[in-house]
């Protein structure tokens, strides 16, 4: 019996059983929908994840002062120096020192809103892959001369002025009861996969923050941002930037570093690793009802298989052999799962792209996303589903002796 | 007859089949030996328990003896595994059933085609099924799905479909059984034609002694075993074997009383036959409905009549070409014979 015969026959099986081939489908069909949903959801978090994780820069450390990991004595803080320091190293193309410490802003009108505010220095735009909505960005001139000027976050924009009409750039907020104007509103970037806006931000110049409002120790710099160039590998890079700030910070050796020295590279990894974890468990969970679905199949393979004893030995007397009679029922609970895996991954894209629309529209940024791989693996898991539990009703039709299996009416 | 393999297409030698059922053994079958020789029809009788139906299983290979030996043309089947009886059923046998075993979902030419999917010779499947439902007299239904199809149209089909693969022998279980008298001449006339045009060799089961006193030849099968020749003439005259070993023990004297009757009128297939319903409703009156058992008699005896058309006038001939000297082979239809030849 060629494969071609045997779908067509097990086709025209399930079609003379409309109700049952389709509640049977069902299982498998929501089975494969959810795996699909889950995985499609999960992979579209790990790629906005790993994107917005690629947009700081693979070539990007961050320095900052402390140990997160290991108690140590005395900690230093980063000061100018170290980042002047570091620019003498030679292996980056930017330096960027940044301080941050949250205020709460007012406007005129009365609106308040809590925010942190980072001082800046110009180059720091490109690091932190902020666009400018109108205005402009801080410029080296306000740098060098302490500039009461203040860009601010699309969110920030909102809160403090009602009235979107009024172009904001000019206006004046106050900072600690100092007055900042405002020169530019930077483009929504939405909140980050962390869950936090990334538009809250408020950015003014460094010597500004230094000298004007964190005033704790007037060098000081919460952290920095370290663009290393692409001649130069970012491992290299690291134990270079290490080796400096131990010898400037005075580490013995044998005590650990005072400071933190962070790989966008390393976090991408880790991410990626716990995103991939977070996508398999998902999968794994739906794969429970997928499981249920194929138990579904092999109890209905078996009522049929009692269904058609009779049909089972009048094929045998007819001449079929055992592989015969099993390849018609693999071949039916196959279709079965196959026709159901097909719809069931339709569903579950159409599910995916749903879920991700509705979340987008309620403001956190999710994308659907699937592998092409991974729906030829749903089909063929489909199919291995159906195979898998067809067997065990498959191999009771074929095992039936004919003289008995004539005999059931 | 063309090419054969060996003497007999059905040679047996002390074919056993036992069961065990709890603790007891239950001889189905005990030390069958029987031969049918190519071209012949032969019919199977026996009282129900008889143990006739476990022999036609084994015969059509779809079980096997526990002990013995069996040889379908020339080839021995007793040792075969399950693949190999397939094949061997598929190539070498077509089986009409009483329930003719159709499925529904199906079209004629479909079911007809059925026995090709097992088989390796798939050639020109479409154009054989059909051509086989053409001498069937079927030619013109070739779509339609056994439920659009009377019960003898049905069996036609099956019949079509027992002859796809051009068998050796056609093994028919009670083929008329569930049919009536009209449909049950028919698939008698085609079986007869099919023995008598085709040469092909058709063993029957049957029940229904007025189908069984027209059959050339009568295998009787009494507690598995053949019957013996006294056993054998008294099988064919019985108006109903079942009935006699049921119920015979109840009414002795009206069973006795109708064997007499029939031993002394042989022959008059129009007089038998009113005699017959005479007597066998009276006995089964006690027993069962009367009403059904007159419409009973009456189609099953219509199937007798195609037998008696085609073989009334042959059977001396018949006996003459039946090989000698097998003491379990029996002479056809003795009693009837000689009344009808003197």
């Amino acid at each position: 019996m060629n494969i071609s015969t045997l779908i067509i026959e097990a086709l025209r099986n399930l079609l003379s059983n409309k109700v049952r081939s389709l509640l049977t489908m069902l299982g498998i069909f929501i089975g494969v929908g959810a795996v699909i949903a889950m995985m499609s959801i999960g992979q579209g978090a790990k790629n906005s994840i790993t994107d917005q994780m690629s947009s700081l820069g693979t070539q990007t450390l961050y320095l900052s002062a402390g140990n997160f990991t290991e108690n140590v004595r005395n900690p230093q803080d980063l000061t100018n120096s170290d980042v002047e320091a570091i620019k003498t190293l030679g292996i980056a193309d930017i330096v960027a020192p940044t301080v941050s410490q949250p205020f709460t802003l007012s406007q005129s009108n009365g609106n308040t809103v809590n925010a942190s505010v980072t001082g800046v220095i110009p180059e720091y735009l490109e690091i932190s892959n902020y666009e400018i909505e109108s205005g402009s960005y801080i410029t080296q001139e306000q740098l060098d001369e302490n500039s009461m000027v203040v860009v601010i976050g699309s969110e920030i924009s909102d809160s403090l002025f009602s009235n979107s009409n009024i172009s904001v750039v000019g206006e004046t907020i106050r900072i600690s009861g100092q007055p900042y104007t405002v020169i530019g509103v930077l483009k929504s970037k939405g909140s980050s996969t962390m869950g936090t806006s990334q538009d809250q931000v408020v950015f003014m110049p460094l010597s500004t923050a230094q000298n004007r409002l964190i005033t704790r120790q007037r060098n000081t710099v919460g952290r920095i941002s370290i663009n290393v160039k692409d001649s130069v590998s970012l491992d290299q890079a690291q134990t270079m930037i290490e080796n400096l700030m131990r010898e400037r910070h005075g580490i013995f050796e044998g005590n650990p570093d005072d400071f933190t020295i962070m790989n966008t590279q390393e976090i991408l990894d880790t991410l990626n690793s716990i995103m991939n974890t977070f996508v398999l468990f998902l999968g794994g969970v739906a794969g429970i009802s997928l499981l249920v679905g194929g138990i579904g199949i092999m109890n209905i393979m078996l009522v049929t298989v009692t269904e058609r004893t009779k049909e089972i030995g009048l094929r045998k007397a007819l001449g079929a052999k055992k592989r015969d009679i099993l390849a018609q029922f693999l071949v039916e609970s196959s279709v079965l799962s196959l026709v159901g895996g097909i719809l069931g991954i339709l569903f579950g894209l159409g599910l995916a792209y749903l879920i991700a629309y509705i979340a987008t529209m309620m403001g956190t940024e999710l994308h659907a996303s699937y592998n092409p791989l991974f729906i030829l693996g749903s089909t063929l898991f489909s199919v291995a589903i159906g195979l898998f539990f067809g067997i065990y009703p498959a191999n009771q039709a074929a095992k039936l002796q004919p003289v008995i299996a004539l005999r059931t009416e | 007859m063309t090419e054969k393999n060996g003497k007999n297409v059905i040679h047996t030698e002390h074919l056993k089949k036992y069961y065990i059922m709890g603790d007891i053994e239950v001889r189905a079958l005990h030390d069958i030996s029987l031969d049918v020789n190519y071209g012949e029809f032969t019919a199977i009788m026996g009282p129900s328990g008889s143990g006739k139906s476990t022999l036609m299983n084994i015969l059509g290979c779809l079980d096997r003896p526990t002990g013995g030996l069996y040889i379908l043309d020339g080839t021995d089947v007793s040792s075969m595994d399950d693949s190999q009886l397939a094949e061997v059923r598929n190539k070498k046998i077509g089986f009409v059933f009483q329930s003719f075993n159709l499925l529904s979902r199906s079209s004629a030419l479909e079911n007809v085609m059925m026995p090709l999917l097992y088989s390796r010779n798939k050639d020109h499947a479409k154009e054989r099924a059909a051509e086989v439902l053409d001498l069937v007299g079927l030619g013109s239904r070739l779509g339609h799905k056994p439920k659009e199809l009377s019960g003898g149209q049905q069996q036609r089909v099956a019949i079509a479909r027992a002859l796809i693969n051009d068998p050796e022998i056609i093994m028919a279980d009670e083929p008329t059984g569930n049919l009536d008298s009209k449909s049950g001449k028919e698939i008698m006339q085609i079986l007869i034609s099919l023995n008598q045009d085709k040469g092909k060799t058709i063993l029957m089961v049957t029940h229904d002694p007025k189908i069984g006193r027209q059959v050339p030849r009568v295998i009787s099968v009494f507690d598995g075993m053949i019957g013996t020749e006294e056993e054998q003439e008294i099988i064919k005259n019985w108006q109903n074997p079942d009935f006699l070993n049921v119920s015979g023990l109840k009414k002795p004297d009206s069973a006795s009383v109708s064997l007499k009757k029939e031993q002394i009128n042989p022959n008059g297939n129009g007089k038998m036959k009113n005699e017959a319903k005479e007597t066998v409703s009276n006995p089964f009156s006690d027993t069962f409905g009367t009403d059904d058992n007159d419409l009973e008699e009456e189609e099953e005896s219509s199937a007798a009549d195609a037998l008696a058309e085609a073989f009334g006038n042959r059977k001396k001939v018949a006996n003459e070409e039946l090989p000698a000297g097998k003491q379990f082979l029996v002479n056809p239809i003795k009693g009837n014979e000689e009344g009808k030849t003197a």
